[in-house]
């Protein structure tokens, strides 16, 4: 099922009662209402280019060089939403972030596009490239919730890491309990899309899937297998956000080190 | 005796480049020695003590253990030998008994049992009832917590026990309690840091932390000479 002809003239028709509302009512919206409706119009026709050119190129290295491009967007997402990340975290943080979600998202497309979905798929850009998308979306999310509770668990734990390692612990014996907890919140939004899978709502890969004409028993495979994935590669790259973040607070000494970045680049 | 610690030239800059709080050129400490530390405020006694326990990343020079210079990857075994116990060690949430289980189940005291009953009369004899161990941490006094990380060091028998003003919060006859009870039930050494020279007095040797320190040539020598010299 595509948008009619007019379809969009109509949707749009309803966006604009709704600011004129807005307008009458006093209501103070109507200026982010129509900022928002342009943004997204130029947006989205802006990568629908890119994409039916990249779709026609069909050139591998094409693909990649995007997958590249958003895995930097997305490590600059992260970033910003690590909060007082100047005196909290450590130096080579964003370098971690990067390749984590490099690690995360890359791995797990090439992963899907051979062995999950149609084979050799992964060469083909209007499947790769959605799908990191997908993968790097929900890496955002995992990461940055990960990365954000990792910083704020050293720095309020630091005088009980301290004090473990006094104990005797080993430097993952005194880290752990912070380590769990942050890959426990890494983890909680994309557990919970699971379980609450096809009860509360239809997830939207799948709702795109069934609007487009698509048989439900195979959008729900289709879904079945995004959600192992996301999880999946959602799982590996917080993991490996905190064992660089790990590696990255203690020395070969296993002393904990002054938190808080002194240089510029990190 | 034989000597447990052996400290050689041992520096400690808070920052790169800076001069260095302090300067230890040679401090040694023998099986069952036990010193006490006294000292002007901010003069680094902390941070000594938590440099021998090797806790301080920005220390510099040489510690040998029973003759041994220790590895990297010996380090958690060290510390385990050599405990500090510092004026405020945090302390996991759950229960003072849970605390110590904790300690415990580390690599490093595999092996190890913890004998509560041990830890129970110690409490009798400082007056905290039986019922101690089943407190959660957060409704224990600032004294109490004291007490829960002497005990816990105690309980894991180490060889050396760095206390860094470890009775600081408690009143005068638990003080004198706790010290006898650590006299009569640990047999280890210590190094004990502490304010009152009273204190000092009942605890062992004492040695002042300014001449423990090395500008230049004002003070020749080591700990032996700064004992000699009380």
């Amino acid at each position: 099922m595509l948008v009619r002809h007019d379809g969009l003239i109509w949707a749009a028709l309803a966006l604009i009662f709704e600011a004129g509302l807005s307008l009458i009512l006093e209501l103070g919206l109507a200026r982010s209402i129509l900022w928002a409706a342009i943004r997204s119009v130029l947006q989205l026709s802006a990568v629908g280019v890119a994409l039916s050119w990249l779709f026609q190129v069909q050139n591998t290295s094409l693909s990649l060089g995007v997958i590249c491009l958003m895995t930097f967007a997305a490590t600059h997402t992260v970033l910003k939403r690590i909060p007082n990340r100047r005196n909290s975290a450590y130096n080579g943080f964003s370098i971690h972030v990067f390749l984590s979600l490099a690690a995360s998202a890359w791995i797990f497309s090439i992963f899907a596009g051979s062995l999950v979905l149609t084979p050799g798929s992964w060469r083909k850009p209007e499947v790769v490239l959605p799908f990191a998308g997908l993968l790097l979306g929900n890496s955002i999310s995992g990461i940055s919730l990960g990365l954000s509770q990792w910083v704020q668990g050293l720095n309020l734990e630091r005088e009980l890491i301290e004090t473990r390692l006094a104990f005797g612990a080993s430097s993952w014996e005194a880290v752990l309990p912070v380590f769990r907890q942050s890959l426990t919140t890494a983890m909680t939004p994309i557990l919970n899309s699971m379980t609450v899978a096809g009860i509360v709502s239809l997830p939207g890969m799948m709702t795109g899937q069934l609007l487009a004409g698509a048989d439900p028993s195979s959008a729900v495979q289709y879904q079945i297998a995004a959600l192992f994935l996301i999880a999946s590669s959602t799982f590996f790259g917080v993991i490996s956000a905190l064992f660089f973040g790990y590696r990255s607070v203690f020395n070969f000494k296993s002393q904990f080190q002054r938190l808080g970045l002194n240089d510029q680049t990190a | 005796m034989t000597k447990l610690l052996e400290v050689r030239n041992l520096a400690l800059s808070l920052r790169s480049g800076e001069s260095p709080l302090f300067e230890v050129q040679s401090f040694e400490l023998e099986s069952g020695e036990r010193l006490s530390l006294m000292g002007p405020s901010g003069t680094g006694k902390t941070l000594f003590l938590r440099s021998i326990c090797m806790l301080e990343p920005h220390a510099t020079g040489d510690i040998k253990w029973k003759g041994t210079t220790i590895s990297n990857n010996q380090i958690p075994q060290y510390r385990s030998r050599v405990i500090y116990v510092g004026q405020r060690s945090a302390l996991s949430y759950g229960t003072a008994r849970s605390s110590i289980e904790e300690v415990f189940k580390y690599k490093v005291h595999r092996g190890r049992v913890w004998n509560a009953e041990s830890t129970r009369n110690a409490l009798i004899q400082l007056g905290k009832g039986d019922r101690f161990l089943d407190k959660t941490v957060d409704h224990l006094s600032g004294g109490e917590k004291q007490i829960l990380n002497i005990l816990k060091a105690v309980a894991l028998q180490p060889e050396v026990i760095c206390f860094d003003e470890p009775t600081s919060a408690l009143d005068f006859d638990s003080t004198l309690k706790m010290e006898n009870w650590l006299k009569a039930n640990y047999h280890g050494s210590w190094i004990w840091v502490t304010h009152q020279s009273d204190q000092a007095k009942r605890l062992g040797k004492r040695i002042k932390f300014q001449s423990l320190y090395q500008r230049e040539d004002q003070y020749s020598s080591c700990s032996q000479q700064a004992r000699r010299h009380y």
